[in-house]
């Protein structure tokens, strides 16, 4: 199991804090000293009262107070900066690892992975994370290093009220902690339930231009009103139930300071004539306790910031305890490219029926294999399987011989070149789109290619040329064109073994022929594997492979299939129909 | 009736004006008054301990103990009049912040009511729904804390120093030293900004949407075995976002560590300074002890200020995203019918500033006529086919249908009488039989059943758990085409006289290319059809066949006219063909 583990992960901000950090040693120090201030008023209080006070006090207390400030000082510039570079480095080497995680992950694991989990990974949840090492971590124990340190020395001064405070904070935390248990739970409920209302009233929005085409909009207004009208009202249910106990933890510290100090002040007014000594005793706790009041403050923000930081954890965790595929050693290039599926049986993790139940055939080097079939039937999983997006459930597939489990992750994907429905174009330069990641290849090769794919021109045609941004998405690009840059891609690459999914599909009708003058240029000499619904495309073929729900229901070629095969004729005469009742 | 409110109602709300979250509070201006009161008054009552306390002790002093228990019950009293002004604060601060939520949500939809659709189709797929639910969420962090906790932060320090002046001005002077010394520092660190903290969101927002990218593209970096350290945007915005880490980091921590070290070193100066007053016999014990609290007092300046600009920053953004709904136009309403359903373009120019312009385009398109609208990609024919729907009002000339401006059409009958069928299908989280029925709620099952056999949809519908009573959530468990053709049974039942139809449409889901063919052709039956034509085969039995390029319509006719001018629409027709031809 611990092969596993992705090589270079930095769990830094994944880790809980450990005592052997040498930063979170001085952000407690820095609370120690922080707190010193108030015993030091304190104890020059009590030395005052008790009137050993004379001008070395009030030196010897500046004294100690620069020296805290001045140490202070040095501790904190040696660490916060520290710190700070840390986390974000941190941040970083977080935000590539679940990237080479995402991309170690099969297609199939990472396809089930909700892209909003994804989108909250790389957005707030390394932020939340970073925000923790930076600065929620290091302020919880400044703050609870100078609250305890302050309610000891109140303690030390006068232990009965110190005791009284602890006692009272300690028990009415414990039972608003109880009682907000309970209403947490009950919000949520309330929070699901609110939930339609919600969905319902961001369609009124989102579906406003059906609405309006179908002259609905206006008649949904009333409709839309009530549901924002019950949001609103499920939400002031949860504020007033939820609010009073925030803002009663919010007084509790207040409160049993107050309540503390009041107690001592009631105590001293009984006993009548108290000495000095006593007043100073007094004072100093009195003055220690209000003190407690700040640190303890920050704790009601800093524990909400601790709960996201832990969804943050548990969500960015999960993602990384993702096991990979198990890859072969398999360096070697095989000699020939022929490729077999030997009764390969496939099923989508969590589907009971299978997506391949026993798929044989054989595509020789060189040649064109074609795969047809209605939706669903397994034509885009064979594409997949060959390139271990996926892995096949039982069965083999080979490759030259080699199981393609058996490659190394490199050698296999040099033997691929695919083009799919959807080409994606990264926000680079055009050049860097078709180069692809790899350094090696010169300009001239690129522009080669390039001219192979009938795109050339429109690439020269633009400001910038070859050197010009891609818009994100390749947005600037029509369909066709974004296509055509795909196809360069592949022909740059120069795999032996071409896989065409619905490549030809119609992004672009107007450009459809310069589409296809680059794919013919990319098959040239090739064994290619063509998923394809326009069946005229294929009628060449030299093999034909009709797939129906997971099974091959007859092989052959394009006149042998339409003697034959009863399946392979109706998709005919169905493709020949959609070309025919066009108006 | 409700269409007369929501007039008057999106009058008030848009208007031109936009209507920020200052604009909206104003409607709760009492109410943020009495939030911003009591937290102010709160917050001054946080001198309150220090004051008791030096008060006791010098009753104590001076042998006068049996006032020192109304000291401690003035104490309890006025912990208690806080805890309430905080109670009434926090309660009513949430209370408006709800009203406001409301308010925002209910602007954002009267707002898409009347904007031009083209407007509300270029904004981002998932972006109403963000702000609707996220973004307006985020508002009440502003109201109900950030206010109220400013309000105080602001009071609480001066209150605390007003009451030092009041008791010794040599005391108070030594007690903000370093409280001004901290505003400097706060001042210094604001000022090396610089639009600092400005570049450092904004490179972590690339390096998010990088990310994102690069998630999106995970096929073709397996396939391609990309390495990772090749993926330049990636690296680039990890560059720029450490450069950006660093100068940040190093032109602000001296100043933001003493912001930290000055607001937390508050008795520094003023706590010796007092014990030698008292030496001096200038100043009393419990002065000395009032200063002591007091000042230890002001350290919550820092904590309650750092987070606060964090928080408004993000609230700036919230608010601007908000405020980029509410501010798309509005087009004008009229109330005519139509006479007849011929439509005409005269004279229209457009240009959407996105490129796809359209200059002096005319098209006379008579009633139950079939034109298509041709030429490459670019060249402006959906554009113009969406301003005959109204997404846009063009910039000159007009569109009439039966001699009447669209402008100046009542929209309830103008969407009665266009169906458009475009390639992006919403269907709502209702019925299947709801969502069919949508331009006509009292229809019968049996119309409703009917529509959907004419779809091609009744036999999947058949096939769901409840099948037209299934609920849909938001159109999943259904396939592209199969969602394509309840929305076609949609437009079947509305059976508008006039349909606007993408052609792309029949191609989205190659798999019911078929049965989507069938739907389309039953619908446009004896219909005015406007056809976005981008396969020449599929129009050349039109009517009319209308040429676009660059905006302008250049060649126009029937399919064998245009072929006979062997001009650009012959070209394109010729690389029609061979494209057909194609064979692998």
């Amino acid at each position: 199991m611990n092969k596993q583990t992705v090589p270079g992960q930095h769990p830094a901000l994944l880790a809980f804090p450990s005592w052997n950090d040498r930063h979170l040693l001085a952000h407690c120090l820095d609370g120690l000293l922080f707190a010193m201030q108030a015993v030091v008023a304190a104890s020059g209080i009590f030395l005052a009262l008790s009137g050993t006070g004379s001008w070395w006090l009030a030196v010897a207390a500046l004294g100690i107070l620069c020296g805290i400030a001045l140490f202070r000082w040095l501790l904190l510039k040696t660490t916060v900066l520290n710190e700070y570079q840390q986390a974000y480095s941190d941040g970083l080497s977080l935000r590539a690892g679940i990237l080479r995680q995402l991309i170690r992950l099969s297609l199939g694991d990472f396809r089930s992975l909700r892209s909003g989990r994804l989108v909250r990974a790389f957005g707030e949840d390394i932020l939340w994370l970073e925000n923790n090492a930076s600065s929620v971590r290091p302020e919880i124990l400044y703050n609870s290093t100078a609250l305890i340190v302050l309610l000891i020395a109140a303690c030390i001064f006068a232990p009965g009220p110190g005791v009284a405070a602890l006692a009272f904070l300690g028990v009415g935390l414990l039972l608003l902690t109880l009682v907000h248990r309970r209403i947490a739970r009950g919000l949520e409920q309330r929070a699901l339930g609110l939930e339609k209302a919600a969905r319902s009233l961001s369609e009124f929005c989102e579906g406003m231009a059906v609405l309006r085409g179908f002259g609905r909009a206006r008649k949904s207004v009333p409709d839309f009103e009530q549901q924002i009208g019950r949001m609103r009202n499920g939400a002031r249910k949860g504020v007033l139930l939820a609010t009073p106990i925030a803002v009663t933890y919010r007084a509790l510290v207040d409160l049993s300071a107050a309540g503390a100090i009041a107690v001592s002040l009631l105590i001293a007014s009984r006993s009548g004539g108290v000495d000095t000594a006593a007043i100073g005793n007094l004072a100093a706790s009195c003055l220690l306790l209000a003190a407690t009041v700040i640190p303890a403050r920050n704790f009601a923000a800093l524990s909400a910031m601790l709960v996201l930081a832990r969804i943050a954890r548990e969500n960015v965790s999960g993602l990384l305890a993702y096991e990979e595929m198990n890859h072969g050693d398999v360096h070697q290039i095989p000699a020939r490219y022929d490729l077999q599926f030997e009764d390969v049986r496939f099923s989508y993790p969590g589907q009971s029926t299978r997506a391949m139940d026993g798929v044989s055939f054989e595509a020789k080097q060189g040649s064109l294999t074609a795969l047809v079939g209605p939706n669903g039937s397994g034509k885009t999983t064979c594409l997949q399987l060959m390139m271990r997006f996926r892995d096949v459930s039982e069965g083999a597939i080979l490759l030259g011989g080699t199981d393609v489990r058996d490659f190394t992750p490199e050698t296999l994907s040099s033997l691929f070149a695919p083009v799919y429905q959807e080409p994606q174009l990264f926000h680079d330069t055009v050049a860097a789109n078709i180069r692809l990641g790899r350094p090696e290849v010169s300009n001239e090769e690129i522009i080669e290619a390039a001219k192979a794919a009938a795109i050339h021109e429109t690439i020269l045609a633009r400001p910038g040329g070859y050197e010009a941004l891609v818009a994100p998405y390749g947005r600037d690009f029509s369909g066709g064109e974004r296509q055509r840059i795909a196809i360069a891609r592949a022909i740059l690459k120069d795999a032996p073994v071409v896989l065409l999914d619905e490549a030809t599909s119609a992004l672009d009708p107007e450009n459809e022929h310069l589409i296809q003058a680059g794919i013919r240029a990319l098959v040239r000499n090739k064994t290619v594997i063509a998923v394809a619904h326009r069946l005229s495309t294929i009628t060449a073929a030299d093999r034909i492979v009709v797939l129906d729900k997971g099974r091959v229901t007859a092989t052959g070629s394009h006149d042998e299939l339409l003697e034959f095969s009863p399946h392979y004729r109706s998709l005919w005469e169905r493709f020949n129909a959609i070309r025919m009742s066009h108006p | 009736m409700a269409g007369e409110e929501t007039k008057t109602r999106s009058g008030v709300t848009g208007g031109g004006a936009m209507p920020t979250l200052k604009a909206l509070l104003d409607d709760h201006r009492l109410a943020m008054a009495a939030v911003v009161t009591c937290s102010v008054l709160a917050a001054a009552l946080e001198v309150a301990p220090a004051v008791i306390v030096s008060q006791a002790a010098q009753r104590l002093l001076d042998g006068r103990a049996d006032q020192v228990s109304v000291l401690a019950g003035v104490l309890l009293a006025v912990m208690a009049l806080t805890f309430g002004l905080h109670m009434i604060s926090a309660l009513v601060s949430h209370l408006v912040a709800l009203d406001v939520q409301a308010s925002l949500r209910k602007a954002v939809g009267m707002r898409l009511l009347r904007a031009p659709l083209g407007d509300v189709e270029q904004i981002e797929p998932g972006a109403v729904r963000r702000v609707l639910m996220e973004d307006v969420e985020r508002i009440e962090d502003g109201i109900a804390h950030l206010i109220p906790d400013l309000a105080a932060a602001l009071v609480a320090p001066l209150v605390v120093i007003a009451v030092m002046f009041f008791f010794d001005w040599r005391l108070a002077l030594t007690a903000i030293v370093p409280v001004v010394f901290a505003f400097v520092a706060f001042a210094a660190v604001m000022r090396s900004d610089n639009g600092l903290s400005r570049q450092f969101s904004d490179s972590q927002a690339e390096i998010a949407a990088a990310l994102q990218e690069a998630v999106s593209m995970v096929p073709v970096i397996k396939a391609f075995n990309v390495r990772q350290s090749a993926l330049q945007r990636q690296n680039r915005a990890f560059e720029a976002y450490r450069a950006v880490v660093g100068t940040w980091l190093s032109s602000n921590m001296n100043g933001t560590n003493a912001f930290f070290l000055a607001t937390t070193s508050t008795l520094l100066i003023v706590f010796p300074f007092g014990l030698f007053l008292l030496h001096q016999g200038q100043a009393d014990i419990s002065t000395l002890l009032f200063f002591a609290m007091a000042a230890f007092g002001l350290t919550s300046i820092g904590a309650r200020l750092f987070g606060a600009i964090g928080r408004l920053r993000i609230q700036e953004a919230t608010v601007s995203r908000i405020s980029q709904l509410l501010e798309l136009p509005q087009m004008p309403e009229g109330s005519q019918a139509p006479k007849g359903d011929d439509l005409c373009v005269e004279d229209l120019s457009f240009s959407p500033g996105n490129g796809f312009e359209l200059s002096n385009v005319n098209l006379h398109i008579p009633a139950g006529s079939r034109v298509a609208l041709a030429g490459p990609s670019g060249s402006g024919k959906s554009t113009l086919a969406r301003l005959l729907l109204r997404f846009h009002d063009p910039d000159k000339g007009r569109i009439t249908l039966g001699g009447k401006d669209l402008r100046d059409l009542d929209p309830e009958t103008l969407s009665a009488k266009i169906s458009a069928v475009f390639q992006d299908v919403f269907l709502f989280s209702k019925s299947i039989r709801q969502n069919i029925a949508l331009g006509k709620s009292d229809a019968p099952d049996r119309e409703v059943i009917d529509a959907a056999k004419r779809a091609h949809a009744d036999s999947f519908i058949q096939e769901t758990p409840e099948g037209y009573g299934t609920v849909l959530e938001r159109g999943e468990g259904l396939s592209g085409g199969q969602r394509q053709r309840v929305s076609l049974a949609r437009a079947l039942l509305k059976d508008a006289p006039i349909v606007v139809l993408d052609e792309a449409t029949a191609y989205a889901d190659p798999e019911s290319e078929f049965e989507i063919q069938k739907a389309l052709d039953e619908m446009t039956r004896g219909k005015t059809v406007i056809a976005i034509a981008h396969r020449l085969s599929t129009i050349r039995h039109f009517d009319k066949i209308v040429y676009l390029m660059r905006g302008r319509v250049v060649e126009q006719g029937t399919h064998e006219e245009l072929l006979a001018l062997n001009g650009h629409y012959a070209r394109q027709w010729q690389a029609h063909r061979e494209a057909l031809e194609f064979k692998l």
